[in-house]
């Protein structure tokens, strides 16, 4: 019965949006709470509807309207999408109710509550869209939100510049998405995920090539949302909008709308082995390079954001190596510890008046011992030790890269990086000698401390869906279009025989480096500047972020903007002068051949007879 | 009397009317436009089946008086007087005379006109005649350097439209009819190397309108010069008659002769988008910005004819109608921007969102317009045209793409310093003034927006109808 009305999910936020848009300003909070009951008919609408789809065989579609002649937008919902709706419905509600205590004071309430309600709809479109078109529209939609969110404090120059950069870097991935997508739709003629999935085999057969190009297309897309190497650059800068907007978009939902897609279209990639490959190697290479920059950055948010980025690398080298079930699952796991790190900050910031630097802070588990002792289960969740939900989808990763000796290198580097990272975030903040901010921060009140308790409980259980079979009912349909079970019996053999041995070494890699972090931020045996001489070119490269953004604003100012295009300005100028230079050659003509009508009689005569002579010489001339 | 005669008859009568009615002569001019609109609107009945003609009679000597209403020219035809309604109440404002709105009558007469005629030396007329109102409007009420600008619009688009009917005297010779459906037929009946002559300066003809690379250094001075309130109609409607002829008569008629230029064309095409995309991006002046962005969508519209596919020939009229919106949409917000603030340079602006509410994010909104959001109708040109692009060349589609990226940088970048950022010290205690016309036009203009990107079947198929037959 809940199935009928699924389309109704979306339909709710879309509702706060319109009218906190036009009348927000009237309605009490700003529109808030009306923005968490709608987001909390859309969260009970979402349990219903994802009930009901375990129950089900096969996957639920229902056409709504025609967009254009032959694409037809409606709902699409099995596993995978269940998945994906219940983080964004459940994370986007709780984040919702957060956002009372932690927006109150802002005067733009209004305009914050309908981004974040055109948000969370526009994200749930991308969860049950049945049309690769239909999730592009949604895509492009959190896209703009994200954009609107990230400069959401816009009168701050950092934040209206990050704003800009988000919004470039991820439509620049987005042509390409785009263009995956038009292939599509030339090379099978629809675009409704179904009937794509049906027609894979007859394409595969006569064009294999087409086939991996779409691949790759959408995954240049997913790159650019996910935050992967090289388009990860956007991510960092994100932090400049409000945390909640941090905890939502780029930690729990919008950043996983890449590993969504791939995970959505997961038959089309099975069929195009280089780029799965090309997936896990980039999501390893951007999982390792993320943990290195985590480790040495101050800002509380650009740490947790690089640790995000981190764990996408890691659910797109599990997806690359052939397993959508480590994929998802981790999925599931990152978005409530990764939701609750950053509400967890959030709670910090709002006590001590948006203290970034973590160096400010110390001891602070003191005065907030619940957003301490939930920031500590977020971050040991994070970490890779175990027992709590982290653990146990990071460890099943790190085992699959084992396929290939590169991925499990960057694999096991990222485990010694991110407990490091992790645990000195959590020990500058919450623990040691009273920090700056100590005598200003309190606990927050009930209204976010509630969220993060939420949240909390769900890190700490969340991993137990796999008692549900979770994983093979998020892999199973994918059987029904290819043959995924014999193309991943490879896989299985693999883990089958490393299995214990590369789970014990990730696990004691964690722990060494759990070990050496208390050692230098809890024991003070170690001090960090030893580290940080010894290892000084890395160090050097760590916090120039490998100098990417270096090279990218060098090509965006200098070549793109100063050279390029200072170069057509003058070229237009110059042709403008050309073509007026032109106008005047012709009135000067003008005046010149206007002194032969001179009106004297003679002068004609002798101009015609002139005339004939030379027609008579020409027609002479042509004639012989 | 047909509906078309009746149009145009009603806006003669209404410009006189209007000329004559001195200070009331705002609300004149809007009581002819909407009555126009009405008119217009009942059109769409008609053409529900395919192209529908008016009026088809004989003067003398292959001369008709014709009028006709098809896939190709109802989506310009309806927004005429739309767009016009929108330039009318943002004159509001303005202390304008009688004559400036009874110009503007006219203007909207001689594009109906050309939107609608069915026989070529009608659609001459009415093509030159549209000429007179916009030289006078730029001439009288212009910014200071509006001689230059009138000028020059005038003599570029008039060397432009001397070739264009050379190329049909010459296709007359052999026709001896003016007649659209007799042109089409002489086209097959001329030897090749005549047809391609013709077609070369009739595409020229339309290229100076447009314009397309090179023949474009009328644009900034025009768009710049002019009133905003005619900027918009220029952008939104002047130069698409650049496009409509470009389809109409290139497409349409010398469909065989464009396939062997058809890689030239979207070369030309690709190079206008980027050229005039880069010079957006090098811009400090917004209403210099928008005019190199306006010329560079339509090079967007020059690309996808040039494949003549199916897609991508719809993407291009979808692309005509769309970017008629988003133009004036664009020029609305910056009108009004400088109406507040007395300048339209970025370098001297910021914070606007926070001085200026509705038009600044009015702005953001018509920018997300022009980057070609998904939901919005100019992504469902953007997507039907690299539909149709894609299946003839990937790497033409790839180019496409990046222009839309290259448009995003340049609008993103612009809304960065202009409209967020700290606000300047000196717009702290400007308070935005803006009226209910204005309000009313933004919304308008803001609803079609969404419309037709959230739902364009029903316009699609109008166009599709056409497409079908033309490629035939």
């Amino acid at each position: 019965m809940f199935l009928e009305y699924s389309y109704l999910i979306p339909v709710f936020p879309l509702i706060g949006f319109v009218v906190i848009t036009f009348i927000g300003k009237k309605l009490s909070e700003g529109g808030g709470y009306l923005a968490v009951i709608l987001s909390g008919m859309s969260l009970i609408l979402s349990l219903g509807v994802i009930y009901e789809i375990l129950k089900l065989e096969k996957p639920f579609e229902m056409i709504i309207y025609e967009w254009l002649p032959g694409i037809e937008f409606g709902i699409l919902i099995d596993k995978v999408s269940a998945v994906m709706l219940f983080v964004i419905s459940f994370i986007g509600f709780l984040i919702m109710v957060y956002s009372l205590g932690y927006m109150h004071k802002d005067e733009s309430k209004p305009r914050y509550y309908a981004e974040m309600s055109l948000f969370i709809s526009s994200m749930l479109v991308i969860a049950i869209a049945n049309n690769l078109l239909l999730l592009f529209i949604g895509w492009e939609l959190v896209g703009l939100c994200s954009y609107l969110l990230i400069g959401f404090w816009y009168r701050k120059p950092s934040a209206s510049s990050a704003a800009k950069k988000a919004i470039v870097v991820t439509r620049f991935a987005d042509i390409f998405f785009a263009l995956g997508l038009v292939l599509t739709y030339n090379t099978f003629g629809t675009l409704n995920i179904l009937e794509i999935f049906e027609k894979l085999n007859v394409v595969y057969s006569y064009n294999p090539g087409i086939i991996s190009l779409i691949a790759l297309l959408l995954f240049i897309g997913a790159i650019g949302k996910s935050s992967q190497f090289p388009l990860h650059v956007w991510l960092p800068d994100a932090m400049e909008g409000p945390t909640t907007v941090s905890a939502l978009i780029h930690a729990a939902t919008m950043v996983k709308a890449g590993i969504f897609l791939v995970a959505r279209m997961y038959p089309l990639y099975l069929l195009s082995g280089d780029v799965m490959y090309i997936i896990a190697l980039f999501g390893a290479i951007t999982a390792f390079i993320a943990a290195s920059m985590g480790l040495v950055m101050t800002d509380i948010k650009r740490i947790i954001a690089y640790s995000t980025m981190s764990h996408l690398g890691l659910m797109m080298l599990a997806l690359g190596v052939g397993s959508i079930a480590a994929g998802l699952y981790h999925l599931l796991n990152h978005s409530f510890a990764k939701a609750l790190l950053f509400l967890s900050a959030g709670a910090v910031l709002h006590a001590t008046h948006e203290q970034l630097d973590i160096r400010k802070h110390g001891g602070l588990r003191k005065v907030m011992p619940i957003t301490g002792t939930v920031a500590l289960i977020g971050a040991w969740a994070l970490s890779g030790l175990p027992p709590l939900s982290g653990y146990w989808s990071k460890d099943e990763i790190i085992i699959l890269s084992s396929v290939s000796p590169e991925l499990l290198g960057l694999a096991f580097g990222v485990t010694l990086l991110s407990a490091a990272y992790l645990f000195r975030w959590y020990y500058i903040i919450f623990t040691g000698k009273p920090g700056e901010t100590y005598n200003i921060a309190h606990e927050a009140p009930k209204v976010m401390t509630i969220p993060l308790i939420i949240l909390a409980i769900g890190a700490c259980i969340s991993w137990l869906v796999i008692y549900f079979g979770f994983k093979d009912s998020v892999s199973e349909w994918v059987n029904e279009y290819v043959e995924y079970e014999t193309m991943v019996s490879n896989l299985e053999e693999v883990v089958e025989k490393n299995h214990v041995k590369i789970s014990l070494i990730a696990g004691v890699l964690a722990f060494i480096s759990f070990l050496i972090t208390t050692l230098i931020y809890v024991k003070k045996r170690i001090k960090p500047e030893t580290f940080r001489e010894k290892l000084k070119p890395l160090h050097v490269l760590f916090v120039n972020k490998y100098y990417f953004d270096h090279i990218y604003n060098y090509l965006a100012e200098n070549v793109i903007y100063r050279t390029i295009s200072f170069l057509i300005d003058k070229l237009e100028k110059l042709y403008d002068g050309f073509i007026d230079l032109l106008g005047k050659i012709v009135y000067i003509i003008g005046r010149i051949s206007r002194k032969i009508q001179t009106g004297n009689v003679q002068d004609y005569i002798t101009a015609i007879i002139l005339g004939i002579i030379l027609l008579i010489i020409i027609t002479m001339l042509g004639g012989v | 009397m047909d509906k078309i005669s009746f149009v145009i008859s009603l806006l003669l009568i209404g410009s006189f009317i209007t000329y004559l009615s001195k200070n009331k002569a705002k609300y004149v001019a809007t009581i002819f436009t909407l009555l126009s609109a009405v008119v217009v609107l009942s059109i769409l009945q008609e053409i529900k089946h395919g192209r529908y003609i008016y009026i088809n009679q004989h003067l003398s000597s292959g001369i008709y008086y014709s009028f006709a209403v098809d896939g190709l020219s109802y989506p310009m035809l309806v927004l005429v007087p739309i767009i016009f309604l929108v330039s009318i109440f943002l004159s509001y404002r303005k202390e304008f005379d009688s004559r400036y709105y009874a110009l503007l009558l006219l203007l909207q007469l001689g594009l109906i006109g050309v939107y609608s005629a069915n026989d070529f030396i009608f659609f001459y007329i009415f093509w030159e005649f549209v000429l007179i109102p916009a030289f006078f409007l730029i001439l009288y009420y212009g910014l200071e350097n509006r001689r230059y600008a009138a000028l020059k619009f005038f003599i570029y688009t008039h060397v432009g439209s001397l070739l264009m009917l050379l190329g049909f005297i010459m296709l007359y010779m052999k026709s001896g009819s003016f007649l659209f459906d007799d042109i089409k037929i002489a086209i097959n009946e001329v030897p090749v190397n005549v047809a391609k002559v013709i077609f070369i300066l009739t595409f020229l003809g339309f290229a100076f309108k447009l314009p397309i690379f090179p023949f474009h250094t009328w644009l900034p001075h025009a768009y710049i010069q002019s009133p905003t309130q005619l900027t918009l109609i220029l952008s939104a409607l002047v130069s698409k008659m650049g496009a409509y002829g470009l389809l109409r008569f290139s497409v349409e008629m010398f469909s065989s002769i464009l396939i062997e230029y058809s890689k030239i064309i979207a070369i030309l095409g690709i190079i206008t988008i980027f050229y005039a995309g880069f010079l957006a991006l090098a811009q400090d002046d917004i209403k210099s910005l928008l005019s190199y962005s306006s010329f560079s969508h339509t090079g967007l519209i020059v690309v996808a004819l040039a494949f003549l596919t199916k897609f991508s020939i719809s993407g291009a009229i979808f692309q005509m109608f769309s970017h008629a919106l988003v133009a004036a949409l664009l020029f609305s917000c910056l009108f009004l921007l400088e109406e507040n603030l007395k300048t339209r340079y970025i370098s001297r602006m910021s914070g606007v969102a926070y001085v200026l509410p509705i038009v600044g994010w009015s702005f953001v909104f018509a920018g997300l317009a022009g980057m070609g959001l998904p939901s919005l109708s100019s992504f469902v040109a953007e997507y039907l045209i690299l539909v149709g692009v894609i299946s003839k060349s990937f790497l033409f589609a790839l180019l496409i793409g990046l222009s839309i990226g290259l448009t995003t940088g340049y609008i993103s970048w612009f809304l960065q310093r202009a409209i967020f950022n700290p606000v300047k010290k000196e717009f702290m205690n400007i308070r935005e003034t803006i009226n209910i016309y204005e309000i009313l036009s933004l919304a308008i203009l803001s609803l079609l927006i969404i419309v037709f990107g959230m739902y364009p079947k029903p316009l699609f198929e109008i166009i599709l109808e056409y497409v079908e037959v033309m490629l035939r």
